[in-house]
């Protein structure tokens, strides 16, 4: 499968009074089409910054210095801002954390509704409300006419983002950019909404970036993982091979991080903060952390390299990350 | 649409409107606002109807005699029934206001819109113009205004809402700039919508209220405006009905004690004004989101 979406060393700097932050500094990445890519990392790593670089939706006093993002072969960096509002909605939708601050307190969901359908596919009133119902209910929500006449004050967080999918999803984009689709959601609807995603993934042959901190929800339904750390992406690989053979040690503390309901043990923090991006650690960004880091680390920068022929890892020692962490 | 749907539809509006009118009469100074402004436009309309005599011609053989059955405020020194050219001052006054109000509210939203939507040096340009604006003392700018241009009921009307237009700027300035981060603006982008679809249909639905409080105020300030602009014999002309000009043609007979010359028509500009502003003090309660 060809890359739907490939991110050619991203920097998105943020100023500030003590010099540029570098939210996003070299990244690379690449989703096939047809794939969910699970987006993981710590707070602060710049998965947010990640999405919203993608749509181009970054606001001062943000800014993308760098990089290239090539949506099917066209670089996003290079259109001009009405060039890039014919694939914001179209080409590629985008789906938030908190769905009831995203949608305008003042307007019906039908008027929003009809708004997008009728922006993208040109059509009159009637032909928008019909449109509005049947995406309603193909992600799944019952008594749709009821939701194009609520408020958004007047939905719940599991219908509210329903219909947030249902917005990003009205131009047939061929690109959903999740962000945090379920962090603020009970955890059974949290589940239904992974459970759409994937769903709708397979109907109408969507690509998908799903930005989560919760790796079960990778583990469920992504295809690919991709680990961020500090701006970087630090592993690369299928959503198996993330978990039964970590090539990062930053990967292998997350994982040990996670809460099992099976083996009752501590959880394992990881010691130490996100650096600071204004100033990033020499070498490797995360050599002050890693239970692995040698003298090499903190005087030569990584490089995000091939260990297999779809498995990318950003460490010297990747070869032996395996035994050393005693993971596997 | 089933009738059960209708049905909850017309509950629903229904329910709006009583829920409005819940809050506004739980909210007594509200509603004694709008109750005192009601009657003022009622008697601007219906002026003709109700006044006793016209408001342009004097009795010369009824001058100066106080308020009596037959002249309840009182005439003046030309004949004129004060009670009459009061309820007909109602008309130019409220004109003025709503006049000057809707200028400023129009052109002002505009300003603000452009200046906090679009940013950089159409800010810079606007905003600085306003500062220019407001820099002056209002009463001495309008006054300037009117002695250049003429005084005329348009030119006073176009004065006043240049003095107050800084004010609608500024705030819809500051409101757009908040509103424009919030979330759900990103989302809009985020599906594609064009800028001015955003900005109009997105950001302003949500930054637009505080100016409609600012205006009751506004306009009770307008009427002020007004009167003392007439009263110096810029603006509305004597012998007009007005109030400011009805109060400079009784200033001379005040120590003389025929004090209902003055007297009515400076109530009738204070009750008026105390009615906008206790529309705005109420207006500005329903909308703080503390109160909800």
């Amino acid at each position: 499968m060809p890359d739907l979406l490939r991110i050619e060393g991203l920097k998105t700097y943020f100023e500030g009074p003590g010099g540029p932050v570098r939210v996003l500094d070299g990244l690379d990445l690449a989703v096939a089409q047809g794939q969910i890519l699970g987006l993981v990392g710590e707070s602060g790593s710049g998965k947010s910054v990640t999405a919203l670089s993608v749509m181009r939706l970054i606001r001062p006093p943000g800014r993308i210095v760098g990089g290239r993002i090539l949506f099917d072969g066209t670089d996003l960096l290079q259109l001009s801002e009405v060039g890039m509002r014919a694939f914001r909605g179209r080409r590629m939708g985008m789906i938030f954390q908190d769905p009831r601050g995203y949608l305008n307190p003042v307007m019906r969901v039908g008027m929003v509704m009809a708004e997008v359908f009728r922006t993208h596919a040109g059509v009159g009133r009637r032909e928008a409300k019909e449109r509005s119902l049947e995406m309603l209910r193909r992600v799944g929500l019952p008594a749709p006419e009821r939701v194009l006449r609520a408020y958004p004050h007047e939905l719940s967080g599991g219908m509210a983002q329903r219909v947030m999918i249902a917005l990003a999803l009205a131009g047939e984009p061929r690109l959903l950019i999740a962000d945090e689709p379920t962090t603020a959601l009970d955890v059974t609807v949290q589940a239904q909404i992974i459970r759409l995603l994937a769903d709708l993934r397979r109907d109408l042959d969507l690509t998908v970036i799903l930005i989560t901190h919760n790796l079960s929800v990778v583990a469920e339904v992504c295809d690919e993982v991709a680990v961020m750390y500090a701006g970087q992406v630090v592993e690369l690989a299928p959503a198996y091979q993330v978990f039964e053979r970590s090539r990062h040690p930053y990967t292998v503390s997350l994982l040990r991080a996670r809460p099992s309901a099976v083996r009752s043990r501590d959880l394992a923090a990881i010691p130490g903060h996100i650096p600071n991006l204004r100033r990033p650690p020499l070498g490797c960004r995360f050599q002050p952390r890693c239970f692995m880091a040698g003298p090499r680390c903190a005087a030569e920068v990584p490089a995000l390299r091939h260990l297999e022929a779809d498995h990318l890892s950003r460490c010297h020692y990747a070869e032996e990350v395996g035994e050393r962490s005693g993971v596997a | 649409m089933s009738v059960a749907a209708v049905a909850d539809v017309a509950t629903q509006a229904g329910g709006r409107v009583r829920l409005a009118w819940g809050r506004l009469r739980s909210n007594r100074v509200t509603l004694a606002g709008a109750v005192i402004v009601a009657l003022v436009m009622v008697v601007a309309i219906l002026a003709p109807v109700i006044a006793p005599y016209p408001a342009l011609v004097g009795n010369p053989a009824a001058v100066l005699q106080p308020p009596s059955l037959a002249h309840p405020f009182g005439t003046d020194q030309t004949g004129f029934d004060i009670f009459s050219r009061v309820l007909y001052a109602a008309r130019l006054d409220l004109t003025i206001a709503v006049g000057a109000v809707a200028i400023a509210f129009s052109a002002g939203a505009l300003f603000g819109a452009l200046a906090g939507y679009v940013g950089r040096l159409p800010d810079e340009l606007i905003m600085r113009v306003m500062d220019m604006l407001s820099a002056f003392p209002d009463f001495v700018l309008a006054m300037g205004v009117v002695a250049a241009l003429g005084p005329s009921l348009i030119n006073l009307i176009f004065a006043i809402a240049l003095v107050n237009l800084p004010i609608y700027a500024r705030l819809l300035r500051s409101r757009v700039l908040s509103v424009r981060e919030l979330q759900y603006v990103t989302a809009a982008r985020a599906i594609g919508n064009p800028r001015w679809r955003i900005l109009l249909v997105h950001i302003l639905p949500n930054s637009i209220a505080p100016l409609f409080v600012q205006s009751t105020l506004q306009a009770g300030y307008a009427i002020l405006t007004a009167a003392g602009l007439s009263f110096i014999g810029l603006g509305i002309k004597v012998p007009d009905a007005e109030w400011g000009v009805m109060i400079n043609m009784g200033i001379r007979y005040i120590v003389s004690g025929q004090w209902w010359i003055t007297f009515f028509p400076g109530a009738a500009i204070a009750i008026t004004i105390m009615g906008f502003n206790l529309i705005g003090d109420g207006l500005q309660d329903l909308l703080d989101p503390r109160r909800r």
